[in-house]
């Protein structure tokens, strides 16, 4: 384990850690924009902005929960790797955490059930439910987000399993869980930002409401969520302990949490052009995403760099090598690639055709 | 895929009260299978009204089909979306090893599957939020792609739920198609086609029953053509006794009579089809009757029966295993069964008992962790399925022998996986529990009891019981 992520691992181990990985920040994406959707919608309702004088509320109104439908779908992939990897670490914090970890399931269906509820005409004229609903919405994916902390935190920590299932328990109780869920949820933000940005910036080009104001203000979202994401992320370090520490900054993560590190630097540098910029938007946002993406996939593995030094994890060796035994994998490739076509030709029949019908 | 070598894996294990851990899953697992059936044939549907409405044949079917396709985003996307990942953590609930080793041998036929949900979900969604900008052919090509990513969906998941009950050739050389192409994937797959075919037709009657947008008129109409998607049906028993011949000869005869659950549920399930079935083909079909709301609502009612029916027999026909020759209930494997009668099923049991000080002595806590260990996962101590009701009234020796030959007490039940003091353990809990739990409880120790166990157990072996016959019974 001296050598950075994924190499130094067997074949198969490395494999399916990629493709988790590789899956998990796609669903990290998704999730990003509607646990900070919601909030930012929710924070701007309370100051009284609405579909109809702001282009951020109408298209977060708007695009919420297809952005929960692409989230739930995406987080498919990772959760079916994670069974691979994890395997017994995984399904026993499932276990212990049962009532919890199941009320996850009622909560998304009426947090999904909220962002529709909030694009009918009886939420639009009530002014009081404008808020509220989105509220409750927001309340269901932070008790997601805070189960799926407690989740991962109690998987790695074997030590904690028996005593907490003879003592029945149904929370687990430990210091990190908050600060690291406030650490995720505002580290939303600046995801949020970039994906607004893009659609902003569509919807100016084709001509529809999408001020100044509105970029100013996703940049300076962007750029508040890298400041106080950063600032959590420092606290956050001090309460891990020195083992965890080392593991962050050692030869496996060290490389991730650089390009981490550089990836905040190049998405600030983007929300700074976005500021200023007056056209021309596409680049600031073609920068924020780049650097985006190195964040998301440096701290995806930094996180996953600190599960499996927290494990014994060389002992599901042979679990891997035994799953990596079976075959399927080129189907999957290959439909993968075909769906994948047959997708894009579904969005673009969609917006060419229904474009050139409404023009 | 051979996991004997791996060590038996020990998971903390809830207590559902009096709830078997069955009933939850069953619970959602019907739930999701119906609302998963509703969205594959609620696509067939709406592609055969978009076709029918570009031909010109029933100018009302587009404005119906936008309304439908809310319905159906709205409860099938959201709910059947996340019941289908509840599905997997309902499983974790009630049996992580068997999910487990579902995931390992088949994660990339469901990463397949997972492309075509994606694609379902995205051609799904398009049409939702621009169909009704587009024109008859995009739609109808939207809808084509909506409904046949669902059906793939369907395809991969029917190899990897039938061959849990059939594996097939799998068996022999762990290949992957042998076990995912077994041979109940036909049957169950033209089955459930035509079951989602059938959900769609029923919930269109309902949707089309309240519709304050239509004229009489246009619903009769439309209900006319909807029931066109309840005409496969008539296959259903053909179907039916196809899937029912498919099933190994054991797993049938639990269905058609040996077992009295299993052939309850068989009976409902093929009852409200024959009804349903009945009523489709004189009423909407032959006699082009009009179905007001009460008797949709009854309708889909009848159909979620037969769904709940179905989904049952196929859950436990597959005793006394979860997948066939693989892993029993109770998530050991055959060769596992063997060690743990001479280690010990609980030996490296690292949970502690809850509430331990409730026990009155060490050898009713040990009975307490075999039950916990082997027991727990069908059955409560006094509840559904309980123990106590089972075999409360049976005397020491009689429980002692019905459990040490429990594959041949009951050939749906595996085989015992403990040590003869374990069995003993277990008989003692039983006793204490179905004595309401007295204190002091004594402790029984005598060796010709352990030895006329080992005795009983050696007879009855370590294969299921369906194979084998004990010794005393062959001679």
């Amino acid at each position: 384990m001296d050598s950075p992520f994924p190499f130094g691992f067997p074949g198969p181990t490395a494999f399916y850690l990629v493709t988790f990985v590789l899956t998990l920040v796609s669903h990290v994406v998704f999730m990003n924009y509607v646990l900070a959707g919601t909030g930012v919608l929710v924070v701007r309702r309370i100051r009284g902005k609405t579909e109809a004088n702001d282009a951020i509320v109408d298209l977060l109104r708007d695009w919420l929960p297809f952005a929960l439908s692409a989230a739930i779908t995406a987080g498919i992939a990772p959760l079916l790797f994670i069974q691979i990897l994890y395997k017994k670490s995984f399904y026993t914090a499932n276990l212990l955490l049962f009532h919890r970890w199941m009320l996850i399931l009622p909560a998304l269906i009426v947090g999904f059930y909220l962002l529709y509820a909030q694009k009918t005409a009886f939420v639009k004229e009530r002014p009081r439910l404008g808020v509220l609903v989105p509220m409750g919405a927001l309340a269901c994916f932070l008790f997601t987000a805070l189960s799926w902390t407690e989740n991962y935190l109690l998987a790695r920590s074997e030590a904690a399993w028996a005593p907490m299932y003879a003592s029945k328990a149904m929370i687990y109780e430990n210091g990190e869980i908050l600060p690291r869920m406030l650490l995720w949820t505002l580290g939303a933000l600046p995801t949020l930002s970039v994906l607004l940005g893009w659609q902003l910036h569509r919807r100016e080009r084709a001509g529809k409401l999408a001020d100044a104001a509105s970029f100013r203000s996703v940049a300076w979202i962007g750029l508040g969520g890298l400041v106080v994401a950063g600032a959590c992320a420092a606290g956050y370090a001090t309460l891990v302990g020195p083992e965890a520490r080392a593991h962050a900054i050692g030869p496996m993560a060290r490389p991730w949490l650089v390009a981490a590190a550089i990836g905040v630097v190049v998405e600030a540098a983007g929300f700074l052009g976005l500021l200023r910029a007056e056209a021309g938007r596409g680049r600031a946002l073609a920068v924020a995403s780049a650097g985006l993406f190195l964040v998301i996939l440096g701290t995806t593995v930094v996180r996953e760099v600190l599960r499996i030094t927290a494990v014994d994890f060389v002992a599901l060796y042979a679990e891997h090598a035994r799953a990596a035994e079976v075959s399927g994998r080129w189907l999957f490739l290959g439909f993968f690639l075909v769906n994948a076509m047959l997708a894009a030709w579904a969005i673009r029949t969609a917006l060419t055709r229904a474009t050139r019908a409404a023009g | 895929m051979d996991t004997s070598t791996l060590g038996v894996p020990y998971y903390p294990t809830n207590d559902f009260g009096p709830l078997m851990k069955g009933l939850v899953i069953g619970g959602l697992g019907i739930f999701h299978v119906f609302l998963a059936q509703f969205a594959i044939g609620g696509g067939a549907l709406m592609t055969y009204f978009e076709w029918l409405s570009g031909k010109g044949k029933l100018p009302s079917a587009r404005r119906f089909t936008d309304g439908y396709f809310k319905v159906l985003v709205l409860v099938s996307f959201v709910v059947g979306a996340l019941t289908g990942v509840g599905m997997w953590f309902t499983s974790i609930q009630t049996s992580p090893r068997t999910i487990g080793l579902m995931v390992d041998t088949f994660h990339w036929v469901w990463a397949t599957e997972w492309t075509f949900f994606a694609l379902e979900v995205i051609a799904g969604y398009c049409f939702y939020r621009y169909g009704k900008d587009l024109d008859s052919r995009s739609r109808l090509f939207l809808l084509g792609l909506y409904t046949t990513a669902s059906w793939f969906s369907l395809f991969w998941i029917n190899g990897i739920l039938s061959w849990q009950l059939t594996p097939g050739a799998w068996l022999e050389g762990g290949d992957l198609w042998a076990g995912f192409f077994n041979p109940t994937f036909w049957p169950s797959l033209f089955f459930r086609t035509v079951a989602a075919m059938a959900i769609a037709a029923l919930v269109a009657a309902l949707v089309l029953s309240v519709s304050p947008t239509l004229e009489q008129d246009e619903k009769k109409e439309l209900l006319h053509r909807a029931a066109h998607l309840l005409a496969p049906m008539a296959l259903m028993p053909l179907l039916g006794a196809w899937y029912l011949f498919a099933m190994p000869k054991d797993s049938r005869s639990w269905v058609l009579g040996g077992s009295p659950a299993m052939s309850m549920f068989f009976g409902v399930g093929a009852g409200a089809s024959l009804l349903v079935g009945l009523y489709a083909i004189v009423g909407l079909l032959w006699r082009r009757l009009n179905v007001n709301g009460a008797t949709a609502s009854l309708l889909v009612a009848l159909g979620f029966a037969a769904s709940a029916g179905g989904e049952f027999v196929r859950e436990g026909a597959r005793k006394p295993f979860t997948v066939r020759e693989t892993l029993y209930s109770n998530a050991m494997t055959p060769a596992e069964i063997v060690t743990l009668r001479e280690e010990g099923s609980v030996t490296r049991d690292p949970y502690p008992l809850r509430d331990d000080q409730v026990f009155p002595n060490d050898q009713v806590r040990l009975g307490a962790k075999v039950y916990r260990f082997q027991c727990s996962v069908c059955h409560t101590m006094g509840g559904v399925n309980g123990i106590v009701h089972l075999a409360g009234t049976w005397t020491g020796e009689q429980t002692r022998l019905n459990v040490a030959k429990l594959q041949h007490t009951k050939p749906f039940m595996p085989p015992f996986a403990g040590t003869p003091e374990e069995l003993e353990a277990l008989v003692r809990y039983i006793e204490w529990e179905a004595a309401e739990r007295p204190s002091p409880f004594e402790v029984t120790n005598d060796a010709a009891t352990l030895a006329q166990i080992k005795r009983w157990l050696d007879e009855a072996g370590t294969a299921p019981g369906y194979t084998t016959r004990p010794a005393s019974v062959k001679k």
